[in-house]
């Protein structure tokens, strides 16, 4: 394994150059929870320190400490000396991976496990079949979970209007693959309305970030080579509708450095700037009149892509931009692990969403369970969509349309 | 690496544990360990507590300095812990109250313009909350943004209004208080006049937490300023801006902000945060005037242009709009940011000197720097006399350490012979304590004040004395 990202040891001057001047704490969203100096990025630099000066080795505790951090990466922005706390904190986690708990190892199995997922996929399409996913709110969390399956958008043949003529690589994700084929089924449409390929091969892995942040860097490493090897030199463009599998596959260059992801790097694209650079169909004859807001994810590369997609989805109508800049509060496997803070972080966002939102877009899987969360908390109802969901409905609403016009002539 | 404890320590973790709850404790090495500092630089020896707790009311404070007075161990209270000397570190173990969890604004009363708030509430925080009903309260340290209402009162700290509004004890009225034997009890009043005997609320604020612990604190508030106007003065010398700083209040102006920065601060913000509001020059005045018309505004900014120029100012720049404006807001706080990239570690000063004598102060630092081989950045909140220098310097080098310790004997010294404060808003610690002429008067004094509120001196020990 030849790993080229960056070791523990080697971020010793950044680590010694926190100035403690604590302004981190005045955006890190755990902080603000919780209250804790130990989860901040100061508090967790100063242990850090203490590993490298020799005060304290690394244990299950400091592993603890240090997985208390939703690697939103906000403080990183707003700290005077510039340190990257999110990577420096994915670095040491790397050293101690071995101290992580057991039932943390478990999900992060399971969530590797193809034959697993499939099995799980399987249950939840037959659940939806029998109708028997009403049932889940009975369950605590059940609500969220019954919101994260319902599926906004069903798959449609529809009439080409554009030929693109591009071979586009799509990442669905372990979401859209097996639990919620909504945005597989919008992705599809969307290739199908503008004439383009769609390669999505079966058994593509997990694209790990949830392993990488938790320090499980192995099967971060194995998982991007297995999926690198599936992608086919010729495609164009490498897509992808969650922003963390798309910072993962950003990483695998990091990790491997490979011919491979050299050639890859330019054609790595998210779907929003994929809709905002392309030459898309959109729909003219609709218009989708209710308020639009966003909900920009921490990993999404480009912040204002939601927004720029939405530029050129001119049938929304009124959009409003994400002020807030705030983490959702599920990051990955947190929500499954603290759940008491994680809610409490996402019940802060959504009641900012839920204040002038009909429909919120996100563009990362983990956002939807997050804002879910948060909107269960409150007890509303808000539909969540990525903006290729809203694409797909209008195309449908478009076709609706002209059959209504030539029945009614 | 689990922490074994003694069967006396297992006694008072479960004891505060029953308080504040098992969460609320930290007591494991790993937690303590980021307790064992505040923004006081790198260069000191690790100073552990034995306990943090979080508690959420005066209540649970009181039964926490109960069980440290029945232990005789050391109350250390903490907000942000930014503060710059050491204030919040615990010395000799002890237990820290940190402040996190209490950080509820009770009360704004539009009726009476006060209010009344938890330590643990974010200066910020509390100044949105106010300007929201149109109200003010002005105390500014520059890291507002994180700065508890408890550390500031108990450094008494501001910023660049001060000039004009005066600090943190201007605006209190009363404050709750656990002293060291764990009653609870009132300062002062909820009112804005109040001579009913000695002025005890004054003496808690500035006293870093060793007279006892703030829960509570009542402030007044004032009305909020509606317009406002930023202007910029450049000079090719320090002593000209000073001199115009100087003439500015003789002409009876009272600008919100008088800050001087000079020319390594001013290149240093224009290399890591270029905007271009700077101009090449020796020293800068950021000078902004507020009031309740925008004809009070225009009077004072052409009077202040005046006497800027008359200072012989190379340039004078008024913001134009509101962009302009907050592109100079910007860069000012950017300051401390870009001090912070310069090198490893950056240890902002405090002196404050007679007006008059800002010129020397600011030539006898860089006398200092050059005799020691340190960088500094200076800024100052001019109109206050108010002068901090950031040190920018690598403290893991044992000569730099040992050069730094002269530089700010000599620092200090010099402040104090021009008839200046060795510190106007950072306070004490323990960091300056060894400046203190503990057999002065003055301090006699102090020291007997501090014996009748905390006879075992638990609370917050080694700081000032
Ligand atoms: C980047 C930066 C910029 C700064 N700018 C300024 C500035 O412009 N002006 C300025 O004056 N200072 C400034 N400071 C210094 C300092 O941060 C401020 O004085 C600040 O107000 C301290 O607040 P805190 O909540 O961090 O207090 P802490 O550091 O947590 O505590 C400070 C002191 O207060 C005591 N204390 C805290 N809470 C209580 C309580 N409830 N009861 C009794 N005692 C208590 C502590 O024991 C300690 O002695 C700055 C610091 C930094 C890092
Ligand atoms: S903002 Fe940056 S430099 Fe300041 S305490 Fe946090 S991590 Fe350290
Ligand atoms: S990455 Fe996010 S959660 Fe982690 S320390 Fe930074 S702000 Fe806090």
């Amino acid at each position: 394994m030849v790993n080229v990202m960056k070791k523990f040891e080697e971020y010793k001057e950044e680590i010694y150059s926190c100035s403690r001047c604590g302004l981190c704490q005045g955006i890190c969203p755990l902080y603000k929870t919780t209250g804790l100096e130990t989860v901040v990025s100061r508090g967790q630099f100063s242990l850090l320190n203490g590993i490298l000066n020799g005060d304290m080795t690394f244990n299950k505790k400091v592993y603890k400490n240090l997985d208390m951090c939703l690697h939103c990466d906000a403080c990183k922005s707003y700290c005077p000396s510039d340190i990257d706390a999110e990577k420096i904190i994915t670095s040491a986690k790397i050293e101690c991976y071995k101290y992580a708990p057991l039932s943390k190892k478990f999900k992060l199995f399971l969530l590797n496990s193809n034959i697993f997922l499939k099995t799980a996929g399987r249950c939840v399409d037959i659940f939806r079949f029998l109708g028997l996913h009403n049932l889940l709110p009975v369950f605590h969390f059940g609500s969220v979970v019954k919101r994260f399956l319902e599926e906004n958008v069903r798959y449609r043949k529809l009439k080409p209007a554009r030929q693109l003529g591009l071979k586009v690589f799509y990442f669905p994700g372990c979401v859209n693959t097996y639990f919620n084929k909504s945005i597989l089924n919008s992705m599809r449409m969307l290739a199908e309305k503008n004439g383009f390929e769609l390669v999505i091969p079966d058994g593509l892995h997990c694209c790990s970030v949830a392993h990488l942040s938790a320090g499980d860097f192995e099967t971060f490493y194995r998982n991007a080579v297995l999926n690198l090897d599936m992608i086919p030199d010729d495609v164009d463009y490498v897509v992808f509708d969650c922003a963390s599998c798309h910072k993962a596959f950003e990483l695998y260059d990091d990790i491997l450095n490979s011919k491979k992801t050299k050639n890859l790097k330019d054609k790595l694209i998210h779907l929003n700037n994929f809709i905002e650079k392309q030459d898309i169909y959109i729909p003219e004859r609709v218009k989708f009149e209710k308020i639009v807001c966003e909900h920009i994810p921490c990993h999404l590369k480009d912040k204002e892509s939601i927004w720029k997609a939405v530029k050129k989805m001119a049938f929304i109508d009124n959009f409003q931009k994400d002020e807030t800049n705030q983490c959702c509060g599920a990051a990955g496997l947190f929500c499954f692990e603290h759940g008491k803070i994680s809610r409490e972080i996402s019940k802060s966002k959504s009641s900012k969403l839920e204040e002038k939102a009909d429909v919120i877009l996100t563009s990362c899987s983990s956002c939807t369970m997050g804002i879910l969360q948060g909107l269960s908390e409150n007890g509303k109802h808000i539909k969540i969509y990525n903006p290729v969901e809203l694409l797909a409905e209008q195309y449908i609403e478009e076709e609706n349309l002209s059959k209504q016009c030539h029945t009614e002539s | 690496m689990v922490r074994t404890l003694s069967s006396k320590q297992n006694e008072i973790l479960s004891k505060l544990s029953s308080i504040v709850g098992k969460d609320n404790v930290l007591y494991e090495k790993e937690d303590l360990y980021c307790y064992s500092f505040d923004t006081m630089s790198h260069g000191y020896s690790v100073m552990m507590p034995d306990y943090v707790v979080l508690p959420s009311d005066a209540r649970q404070v009181s039964e926490i300095v109960k069980i440290a007075a029945y232990y005789k161990l050391p109350i250390i209270p903490r907000g942000a812990g930014t503060n710059h000397v050491g204030g919040c570190v615990a010395v000799d173990g002890g237990i820290i109250i940190h402040f996190s969890k209490m950080n509820k604004i009770l009360d704004i009363d539009i009726k009476n313009l006060t209010c009344r708030v938890q330590p643990g509430v974010i200066l910020q925080d509390l100044q949105t909350a106010v300007e929201n009903l149109g109200f003010f309260f002005p105390p500014d340290p520059s890291n507002l943004k994180v700065s508890t209402v408890g550390g500031a009162l108990a450094l008494s700290s501001s910023g660049p209004r001060h000039f004009k509004y005066g600090g943190m004890n201007e605006y209190t009225l009363d404050l709750e208080v656990v002293n060291a034997q764990g009653e609870i009890f009132h300062t002062g009043m909820a009112v804005k006049k109040n001579v009913s005997g000695y002025n005890l609320t004054n003496l808690f604020v500035g006293s870093e937490g060793t007279l006892g612990v703030v829960t509570e604190a009542t402030f007044r508030l004032i009305p909020k300023p509606m317009c406002r106007q930023i202007m910029l003065a450049f000079f090719d010398q320090v002593e000209r801006a000073s001199d115009a700083v100087r003439a500015v209040i003789q002409a009876k102006l009272t600008p919100s902000v008088l800050d001087l920065i000079d020319r390594n601060t001013i290149t240093t913000i224009e290399k890591f945060y270029p905007t271009g509001v700077f101009k090449e020059a020796e020293a800068c005045l950021i000078i902004e005037v507020d009031g309740s018309d925008e004809q009070e505004i225009t009077t004072q900014s052409s009077k202040i242009e005046k006497v800027c120029k008359l200072f012989c100012a190379t340039d004078f720049v008024l913001a134009k709009n509101k962009e302009e404006s907050e592109k100079i807001w910007f860069a000012r706080r950017s300051a401390f940011a870009a001090v912070a990239k310069l090198a490893p570690d950056v240890v902002t000063e405090d002196a404050v000197v007679p007006q008059d004598k800002i010129t020397d102060m600011v030539k006898k630092i860089k006398e200092l720097c050059e005799k020691y081989g340190i960088m500094a950045c200076i800024m100052g909140h001019a109109g206050d006399g108010n002068i901090h220098p950031n040190f920018s310097l690598d403290l893991r080098d044992e000569k730099q350490r040992e050069n730094f310790e002269k530089l700010k004997d000599e620092f200090f010294e010099y402040a104090s012979s021009l008839g200046g404060s060795i510190t106007g808003e950072h306070g004490i610690g323990m960091t300056k304590s060894k400046y203190l002429d503990k057999n002065a008067p003055v301090y006699r004094y102090m020291k007997q004040i501090k014996d009748v509120f905390d006879p075992e001196n638990i609370l917050n020990p080694h700081k000032i004395w």
